[in-house]
């Protein structure tokens, strides 16, 4: 466990501590605010973000226990994402979701070096997606809605 | 037990009695005053042998002499020690000192020490000693121990004698200085270095040196740390073997396998090589590589097609021109030995031979020749003795051809010789062969460019031979027919007996003519008039050998005509037999002709259609078009493949294919027209089929282009609609909301079944397909997961194949996908991929299977299932997944079949797909395509 995450945990508050914090990122604006506010709905504490870097900063400014991201994005996509996310945060799950076939075949070079994650393609439904989260990180602990969501439906 | 006279306390005593050692002391009349308990033990004291003269003591073996001593010693002498026995194998040193008090000797002391392991250790020891030393001098290889700096310590016997000298003169001589330093070898230092060797293993070395009595030498040196005692005193073993024969022998050996192998390689390929021209290079290329020499020559005898005899060469590591402008090697002293085959030559430079530059004009090499210096020649004899020829090689350095080279050389000109009478050989049953054939061939031709029939009969009538022209004129198709035959009955009854008589006559030796009627095979009867000769055969009796020609024209007039009448009911027959109707129909089109095909295609019998109109079979709306054709046939012309439309007496509309042409009397006047119709309703629809799937192939391919850019906005509306659902408080909108899931949820199917891998990498390359699986699996996963399907893969073998990688994916992720919709719920889903050897065809391959545990595909269903928007899945089912499957298979040249079983309660399905590894045309077809 690495300082950083150390400082960050004593900096958590005891309900942020609590919660499963999930932060989503497709550049698809409508996707990520979609998927963030269902996310909410069942009690996970979840952030949209648009681009790579503003995901990672999500991450920074408080651990997540998971990160859904779309493979195809400008300057950062999906894998890179996830890889500097799992560098940073080894304990955080990834789950990326394409619309591109190709995907398939970028995860399993991916794979070779060493990092393997696990790939939803679009459209994924929400229920599908609800249950694949919960089997990774399990069941949101607190029904207290956390809409960390920037933009209102 | 210890006892004192007179008894004595003193601290002295005590000591003594504590002593283990057996002591005895004596005053100085030699009374035993005081003795310890051991002394006790080992001379069974009691205590009243105190004050007892010593010599009443039974004292042990070898002390016979005691009292003397004693009295020696107190006398004021020096300790004495003698050793003695006890009589059971111990021994004992005895030693003796004076006893005083106050510097007065008063008696001795006695104190006796067992030494009996002693002993027997230094007897053991020097025992061992003799032993190793005997050894050590019997080694026939020296040994040497040096100390740490090197100085010899001792050696054997054997090392004495190699560096002439002795044990005296040796001992602490530095080791190199030893035998006029000729042992200072650098090697050897090094290895000698204390540092670097070590203690438990032996360190050898192999050294080639000078020495300057023996010569060169190959030595092996071993040196080996000894340890002494607790404490290393640093001395090394060193053992000398010197290996130079050894070496030898083993060089000798390598070297005369080597040789052996050379040779049996230069023999293998000669005795491959039936051409003579390259034999002998290949012989000569051998031999110079092999004896290394600059250049070779093989000079050697050939017999022209005259049966002359002349000089002819070939060259190895000199161009042909080097040799052009210089005259052949004659029987001069140097070339005689090889030429006569003698002997081999071998010199280490040829200037300086005897033999040398006594010819003129050249007297020596000429000017401008190859600079021969090192001289090597071997003959080349046949089994038969003859001299073919002899091996030459040179180089411009003296002395390069070892002995070896030489025996190199002779095993070559023996496999050489060998090699060459089988060429020779061979070659000459080849001109014989051909010779014959030339003459044969010559013969035949002559024979069946006559335009007669030519024969040869056997006096009983066989016929013997006949030429192509004689086996037409008697109707046979192959001289098989006829051949051995008796010629007689090929002869007009009438004619027969005069032509027995003919030719005996001419087999009784005459020449003859005659003119007679034949009957063909086929019963054609010819006229002929044939010339004949006697004509003696390799076994003795005479045959005839006939030239005949055919004067009947008038006779082959007529045959023509009956011929005529023959392809005439011919004709009629074909058009019986047609599958093809055929109808004749008059200007007015009134039906003249009708054959059965007419009857079967469109119902209509003969005697129903013949006198009347064909419009019978014309569909309503094309009257008109009969018409026109009518009226172009009536011109004169002729109408090929018109597709269009016929009805059938039961009213069925037929696509037909229409050949029609004109029917014109002797003057040449068009009377009708000749129909051919073809039923082409099939072809038809298959044409149609092949157009739907081209057109289905370019909308996949329109499609493939946006397919990715459909599936995010999907995801933003299955979103929202799940959004929008959760928050909807009236059913009605419910329900809109789960309808138009359910739509989407065909877009998403119809995108991912079609278009999702398709034409994702266009170039062919070589792949493998296992390490598609996982991703595959994984994209699929959640879908079977949700359903508690199971999904395993086995991979058994996976060849490389030569494939459109995306193509082959969406193969698979088709496949996959039918089987989680074929299971439903709970159940497993096997892929599996093994190598394959197609039987017969001999194409190896992959054998992709994907096996599920669904309800089974019924028999009915089965043919249908590949056919483009079948499905059995209405509401997800885009019926385009096995469609594109079986497009991607047959591109790539491969198979795709189906097993399946319905049986209640073990049903299954089982697609295999079997893709060959390499296949050149799909191969080329793909990647034009791409």
């Amino acid at each position: 466990m690495n300082r950083n995450r150390v400082g960050q945990m004593f900096s958590r508050s005891a309900r942020e501590a609590q919660e499963l914090f999930i932060v989503v990122v497709d550049d698809e604006k409508r996707i990520a605010d979609t998927l963030a506010v269902i996310l909410a709905s069942k009690g996970y504490a979840a952030e949209p973000a648009y681009d790579g870097m503003s995901a990672l900063e999500a991450c920074r400014s408080r651990v997540p226990d998971l990160l859904i991201s779309d493979e195809v994005m400008p300057r950062m996509n999906g894998i890179e994402l996830g890889i500097a996310v799992k560098s940073e945060f080894p304990e955080c799950r990834i789950l990326l979701f394409s619309g591109r076939a190709a995907t398939a075949e970028t995860l399993a070079q991916t794979k070779s070096r060493g990092h393997h994650f696990e790939l939803l393609e679009k459209p994924v439904h929400p229920v599908q997606l609800l249950e694949r989260v919960e089997q990774l990180i399990g069941a949101p602990r607190s029904i207290h809605r956390s809409v960390g969501c920037r933009s209102q439906m | 037990m210890s006892g004192t006279y007179p008894a004595s306390n003193s601290i002295g005593m005590e000591l003594i009695n504590c002593i283990e050692l057996p002591v005895l002391v004596v005053d100085r009349d030699l009374t035993l005053v005081s003795f310890n308990p051991a002394a006790a033990t080992l001379l069974s004291l009691t205590p009243s042998d105190c004050g007892r003269q010593l010599r009443s003591i039974r004292m042990l073996a070898g002390m016979q002499n005691l009292e003397e001593l004693c009295e020696h010693v107190i006398a004021g002498g020096a300790s004495r020690r003698v050793e003695v026995a006890d009589g059971a194998g111990s021994r004992f040193s005895l030693s003796i000192g004076c006893y005083k008090t106050n510097q007065n000797i008063e008696g001795a002391v006695l104190t006796l020490t067992n030494v009996t392991g002693f002993h027997e250790s230094l007897e053991r020891a020097l025992e061992e000693r003799e032993y190793t030393k005997a050894v050590i001098n019997t080694m026939s290889d020296p040994l040497v121990i040096v100390d740490r700096d090197f100085r010899v310590q001792s050696a054997n016997q054997a090392f004495y004698a190699l560096f002439q000298t002795s044990r005296d003169k040796s001992k602490g001589i530095y080791f190199y200085q030893l035998g006029g330093e000729d042992w200072d070898i650098p090697q050897l230092r090094r290895l000698l270095d204390a540092n670097s060797l070590p203690n438990d293993h032996p360190e050898s070395l192999e050294c080639d040196h000078e020495f300057s009595a023996a010569g060169r030498r190959t030595l092996l040196l071993n040196a080996r740390r000894l340890i002494r005692g607790s404490h290393a005193s640093q001395l090394t073993l060193i053992t000398i073997q010197d290996i130079t024969e050894r070496k030898g022998a083993m060089e000798a050996l390598r070297e005369s396998e080597e040789e052996l192998r050379i040779l049996d390689q230069v023999g293998a390929t000669l005795a491959s090589e039936l051409d003579l021209k390259k034999l002998v290079q290949a012989v000569t290329d051998a031999g110079r590589e092999l004896s290394q020499a600059e250049f070779g020559a093989f000079f050697y005898n050939d017999t022209d097609d005259a049966g002359e005899k002349y000089l002819l060469y070939t060259l190895s590591g000199v161009p042909m021109e080097a040799f052009r402008n210089f005259p052949m090697p004659r029987n001069t002293e140097v070339f005689a030995p090889t030429f006569n085959g003698e002997r081999t030559v071998r010199v280490a430079d040829i200037r300086q031979d005897p033999r040398y530059g006594k010819n003129s004009p050249h007297h020596g090499i000429p000017a401008g020749h190859l600079p021969v210096r090192s001289y090597l020649a071997v003959p080349v004899i046949s089994r038969s003795g003859e001299v073919i020829g002899g091996l030459f090689f040179g180089h411009s350095r003296v002395g390069v051809f070892t002995e070896r080279a030489e025996r190199l050389i002779e095993g070559i000109a023996k496999q050489a010789a060998i090699a060459i009478d089988n060429a020779r050989l061979f070659e000459a049953i080849r001109n014989q062969r051909s010779r014959a054939e030339e003459s044969e061939k010559r013969f035949r031709a002559i024979v069946e460019t006559t335009s007669g029939c030519v024969k040869l009969v056997a006096a009983d009538g066989t016929l013997l031979h006949m030429n192509s022209v004689g086996l037409s004129m008697v109707g046979a198709d192959s001289i098989e027919e006829i051949d051995g035959e008796n010629v007689y009955e090929l002869i007009a009854p009438e004619d027969r007996e005069t032509y027995r008589e003919f030719n005996e006559r001419i087999c009784r030796g005459e020449r003859g003519s005659l003119e007679f009627d034949i009957v063909g095979l086929k019963g054609v009867r010819r006229h002929m008039e044939t010339h004949a000769a006697p004509l003696q055969t390799a076994d003795g009796p005479f045959v005839q050998l006939a030239v005949s020609l055919d004067i009947t024209e008038r006779q082959l007039a007529q045959q023509a005509l009956r011929d005529a009448n023959q392809v005439e009911r011919r004709l009629s027959a074909i058009v019986e037999s047609s599958v093809d109707a055929i109808i004749s129909n008059d200007l007015n089109g009134i039906v003249m002709s009708w054959n059965p095909a007419c009857e079967k295609m469109f119902g209509y019998s003969a005697e129903e259609m013949i006198g009347r109109s064909i419009t019978a079979i014309v569909p309503p709306e094309l009257q008109d078009d009969e018409r026109k054709i009518l009226e172009t046939i009536g011109k004169g012309e002729r109408i090929e493949h018109l597709e269009t439309v016929r009805v059938t007496k039961s009213g069925e509309r037929l696509d037909v294919s229409l050949t029609i042409s004109p029917i014109r009397d002797e003057t040449g006047r068009v009377i009708g027209a000749a129909k051919i119709a073809r039923d082409i309703t099939q072809e038809k629809k298959t044409e149609q089929a092949l157009r739907m799937t081209e057109r289905l192939a370019s909308v996949g391919r329109l499609a493939a282009t946006v397919a990715h850019e459909i599936n995010n906005p999907l995801e933003a509306v299955t979103n929202l609609v799940y959004l929008a659902k959760s928050r909807a408080d009236s059913k009605d909108v419910r329900e809109y909301l789960d309808a138009i899931e359910e739509e989407m949820d065909r877009i998403s199917h119809l995108t991912k079944q079609t278009l999702g891998f398709y034409r994702e990498t266009r170039a062919p390359k070589a792949v493998r397909v296992g390490p598609m699986l996982d991703p595959l699996i994984s994209v699929f996963g959640t879908r079977a997961r949700n359903r508690g399907i199971e999904i395993r893969q086995e991979i058994r073998q996976d060849p490389e194949i030569y494939a459109v990688a995306g193509e082959i994916r969406q193969l698979i992720a088709n496949l996959l996908s039918n089987s989680i919709d074929a299971v439903g719920s709970g159940g497993l889903i096997r892929i599996r991929l093994d190598a394959t050897r197609l039987t017969g065809l001999c194409s190896p391959g992959i054998l992709i299977t994907v096996a599920d545990s669904g309800p089974g595909i019924p028999p009915s269903v089965r043919p249908k299932l590949f056919e483009p928007f079948f499905t059995t899945k209405k509401d997800v089912g885009t019926g385009l997944g096995l469609w594109v499957c079986t497009n991607i298979v047959k591109r790539h040249h491969g198979t795709i079949r189906v097993k399946s079983s319905t049986a209640p309660g073990r049903s299954w399905t089982v697609f295999s797909v079997f893709l060959p590894s390499r296949h050149e045309p799909v191969n080329e077809r793909l990647r034009q395509e791409a």
